[in-house]
């Protein structure tokens, strides 16, 4: 059963600060945190709509979230992961963006 | 509420009066109940850059509720997609359209959430049923159930919802 298809995500552009650095690789992580209100359901169904996952993959990120408190879904450019954050929000689940380590 | 019938990407739904009343009931609610803006980042944002993105995602977020409601009054009101049957209704949807609803209903469940204080319902925290936060409660119950159904619609199991 087809899933409703998301808007793609815009061409990768790098965040303003990390221009200058000539930094070639995605550098956000796109994190997906636990609340206690959102239906576990819904969080599949989510996951499964903004990023394409079939169900394993959506639920296995889902109780991820459920049990460790957040998961991290992808790995960006700034502007792919604002974006991701974006639709996950739009669907109301607390998602963040955080500058990777390395 | 009953899935009448499905084939790949349409689907056909009986909903009895009170299910439908209540089902609209919720879906008004979302213009009466304000919601938190979200953070960008799990810090607090420093950077001016970032603080200028959050408040990108605020505004676009704003913009996304009121195309919501506006896609949910046109979903909803449309013929061809819900007519009457006896005392009940027929939806007849698309998976996307069943997004679009499920989006709503959560929208409401959160926003009921937030003005009950969100509470943590995993650790116990029930709040007493007043005159003040009765509404906020009977939403958070009712979206539960739409929620529950329609998404076991969409992955193909609605006798367990």
């Amino acid at each position: 059963m087809p899933a409703p298809v998301p808007s793609p995500p815009p061409q990768t552009k790098e965040a303003p600060e990390e221009q200058s650095k000539g930094q070639k690789e995605p550098g956000f992580l796109v994190v997906c945190w636990n609340d206690p209100i959102n239906i576990m359901a819904y969080v599949t169904h989510v996951f499964q709509v903004v990023f394409g996952w079939d169900r394993k993959r959506a639920e296995k990120h889902m109780f991820e979230v459920h049990e460790q408190g957040r998961s991290v879904l992808t790995r960006e450019s700034f502007e792919k992961a604002e974006f991701y954050v974006h639709q996950l929000q739009k669907y109301s689940l607390q998602a963040t963006l955080e500058k990777a380590d390395a | 509420m009953k899935l009448i019938s499905h084939d790949e990407n349409r689907f056909v739904l009986r909903l009895d009066k009170r299910e439908h009343d209540a089902l609209m009931a919720v879906l008004g609610l979302r213009a009466h109940l304000p919601r938190k803006n979200p953070s960008l980042m799990a810090d607090t944002v420093v950077d001016p850059k970032l603080k200028e993105a959050e408040s990108d995602l605020h505004a676009a977020l704003e913009e996304n509720r009121k195309d919501l409601s506006n896609a949910l009054a046109r979903l909803m009101e449309d013929p061809e997609k819900v007519s009457t049957q006896g005392r009940g209704k027929i939806l007849k949807m698309e998976a996307s359209e069943l997004d679009l609803i499920l989006q709503g209903l959560n929208d409401a469940r959160i926003a009921a959430w937030e003005s009950l204080g969100s509470p943590d319902f995993d650790q116990g925290q029930r709040p007493e049923v007043t005159e003040d936060n009765f509404l906020g409660l009977w939403t958070i119950q009712a979206t539960d159930l739409f929620q529950s159904f329609l998404l076991a619609v969409l992955r193909g199991d609605p006798e367990n919802p």
